[in-house]
């Protein structure tokens, strides 16, 4: 079943179109990474499935229900960003006792116990903590409601290397024990990749690529080699990626599905095959077509 | 659990060779249950999507077999079906490297059966 | 999977519950705009005084006026304040939708505006004492709520919807303002410069006329203002998106 369907909205903000084209479903109880360079819509996407904002065009469900202005979407999933806030005279332990009333399937005990573990005091204000802290407070907020929509957007912003772990792994095992739809945004696929089931990539407002991490991670071959021997080899080919390594030497990332050459004849000749990781495959997949940085400096 | 996450290995391949070297070191026996994907997930801090595909991946192989409700039961062929299937592709796969890398360092056959004897022996010395 | 279905109204109590605790901070202003409004009154109540060659009369009315006055802008003011992008946002880690949250907002200034009446009324009471206490003056007439309950009660419903209509003003205008500040301006001026002409005026003394007419016209004009505002503005924050 599908929780979440978009049939090819558009959002655009005065003229500019943050968002265009975009269709997808994910299904229910699935962990889904939202990736994407800086200024993709992401941010929109999620604001727009969890109803804070309306897309121009197109259709959003959620629960089979529009999202926007809905009450059942909005008892049954939530959005953690570093943006969220609450009431200036609340402390953390107030927060905590209306989200008890707010949220049907709320775990209070899970919350008191994340928040004593990563060590905040339930009597500090929100407004009052650091950067991480409060990313830390939002991720156990939107822990503890376990909503059967889970959104995070860039849930691990500021937080240390520790913190991000045990934020990981308490998703992780939160998630076995009450599997949910979940949707991460995040710049930091190769941290938390082993976690996800599906990728969702984002390119200038469009959908580039939705497929499971395990397709994700098959999905192209990476060469290294002797410039002459990859060019002949890989003529008329689509090419994700390339680049000069050195002066005679170069590295070329191909879709797996294209690479039905034998494998021995390409080793004979220097070229060495290797794995491209799901983190950069989103990279090349995004890339401005202009090049790279190191063209900037090559005049 | 540490699995190695450089993408050499999708780590679903990675889960059912882990499977397959605790039945072969024998610490799942034949009609022993095997981890769900759930205990799996917990214990390599990974998707239970993946988890399941590991899983999958030995059903297929028949080297486990499914009750249903139950879960996963380790076949009575498994071990011998593991040890054969990496003798024929690991270890072949393996040897074909060594030779390819043999040849770069122009190291003769001769000299290579010689190393991988005295690598054997001083694994029998241990 | 096993959805929470709750009902509006079973929402909406929670959120009133939310509601009425972030915002009792205002009521720190409140006494503080009503202490301010007390000392004020005491240092010049509005007189008139008339001597004859026998005797001397000095008569000296004690209006709330002061009172009313500050607490309506104090009204006015939170009013305004609710419908700023921050102040809606706090619902937004919860369960709310625009509507509701406007519901909320105008159930929670509707309780400030009571309270806010109440006290009022009595730091009216406070001025008047204070005087009697501090001069030998006599009060020629005082209608307190023992010896004349039902105008005690009348004055006080009075006060109440005065100040809930400031509110109610407040809101609608801050509303506006999230909607499109060039609205708010062109509203604000085409309200002003009706105060110009002869069409402008005669609504408005029209309106101050009825209000005159006793207690009933009064409340009814009142309530017609503000509920007119509330609806204006809750429609409007229907629409509205929560910026990020």
């Amino acid at each position: 079943m599908s929780v979440i369907q978009c049939e090819n909205i558009e959002k655009k903000f005065r003229k500019k179109k943050a968002l265009q084209n975009i269709t997808f479903q994910i299904e229910d109880e699935k962990i889904t990474g939202l990736v994407g360079r800086n200024g993709t819509g992401k941010t929109t996407l999620l604001r727009i499935l969890a109803g804070f904002t309306k897309q121009t065009s197109g259709t959003v469900t959620v629960f089979d229900k529009t999202p926007f202005n809905n009450l059942f979407v909005s008892a049954n999933s939530i959005l953690i960003n570093d943006q969220m806030q609450f009431p200036g005279s609340f402390n953390l332990q107030d927060i905590l006792n209306y989200a008890t009333e707010f949220y049907g399937k709320w775990d209070a005990e899970l919350a008191a116990r994340l928040l004593q573990y990563f060590r905040l005091n339930p009597q500090s204000y929100h407004s009052d903590l650091s950067k991480g802290m409060k990313n830390t407070f939002n991720f156990i907020f939107g822990l503890a409601t376990r909503c059967d929509v889970t959104l995070f957007d860039e849930p691990i912003n500021g937080m240390d290397e520790a913190v991000r772990k045990d934020v990981y792994r308490a998703l992780l095992k939160d998630y076995l024990a009450y599997p949910r739809t979940i949707i991460i945004s995040s710049h930091f696929l190769d941290e938390m990749e082993h976690l996800l089931e599906d990728i969702l990539l984002l390119d200038e407002g469009k959908v580039a690529l939705h497929k499971s991490l395990d397709e994700l991670r098959e999905y192209a071959v990476g060469l290294l080699g002797p410039t002459e021997a990859i060019k002949r080899w890989t003529a008329g080919l689509e090419v994700l990626h390339e680049k000069q390594v050195v002066s005679n030497q170069m590295y070329t990332v191909l879709k797996a599905q294209d690479c039905t050459f034998n494998e021995q004849q390409l080793l004979q000749e220097g070229i060495a095959f290797m794995p491209v990781s799901a983190n950069d495959l989103c990279l090349y997949l995004t890339n401005s077509r202009t090049g790279d940085i190191d063209d900037v400096f090559n005049e | 659990m540490q699995l190695n996450s450089d993408g050499t290995k999708p780590i679903y391949v990675q889960i059912a060779e882990w499977l397959e070297n605790e039945i072969i070191a024998d610490h799942l026996k034949t009609d022993d249950k095997v981890y769900s994907q759930y205990q799996l997930a917990e214990l390599f801090n990974i998707n239970p999507a993946t988890a399941g595909k590991g899983l999958t991946l030995l059903l297929e192989e028949q080297i486990v077999y499914k009750k249903r409700g139950l879960g996963m039961f380790v076949t009575a062929e498994a071990k011998k079906m593991i040890l054969e299937k990496r003798r024929n592709e690991r270890l072949t796969l393996m040897i074909q490297e060594i030779v390819l890398e043999a040849k770069r360092l122009m190291v003769s056959e001769d000299e290579l059966i010689t190393l991988i004897k005295r690598a054997s022996s001083k694994e029998e010395g241990k | 999977m096993s959805l929470t279905n709750k009902t509006f109204a079973e929402t909406l109590q929670v959120q009133v519950k939310f509601k009425l605790h972030a915002y009792l901070g205002m009521i720190v202003y409140l006494i503080m705009v009503q202490i301010v409004g007390i000392l004020m009154s005491l240092m010049g109540p509005t007189g008139m005084s008339s001597v004859s060659s026998f005797i001397d009369i000095n008569a000296e009315m004690y209006t709330p006026t002061v009172l009313i006055f500050l607490s309506n802008l104090w009204a006015f003011y939170v009013g305004l304040l609710m419908t700023r992008h921050d102040q809606r946002a706090d619902i937004m880690p919860f369960v709310s939708t625009r509507i509701m949250s406007s519901i909320g907002d105008v159930v929670v200034l509707v309780a400030l505006a009571v309270y806010a009446g109440i006290t009022a009324m009595l730091s009216n009471y406070v001025v008047r004492i204070v005087i009697l206490l501090k001069s030998n003056k006599h009060m020629l007439s005082d209608e307190n709520m023992f010896s004349a309950p039902e105008v005690f009660i009348e004055n006080l419903v009075a006060f109440i919807f005065f100040i809930l209509c400031f509110a109610a003003v407040g809101y609608f205008l801050g509303m506006i303002a999230q909607k499109s500040k060039k609205v708010l301006f062109i509203i604000v001026a085409v309200f002003f410069s009706m105060l110009f002409t002869s069409f402008g005026q005669e609504i408005l003394l029209g309106t101050i006329k009825i209000a005159q007419f006793g207690l009933f016209s009064f409340m009814g004009v009142m309530i017609i203002l503000s509920a007119s505002c509330f609806i204006v503005a809750t429609f409007l924050a229907g629409n509205l998106e929560v910026k990020g």
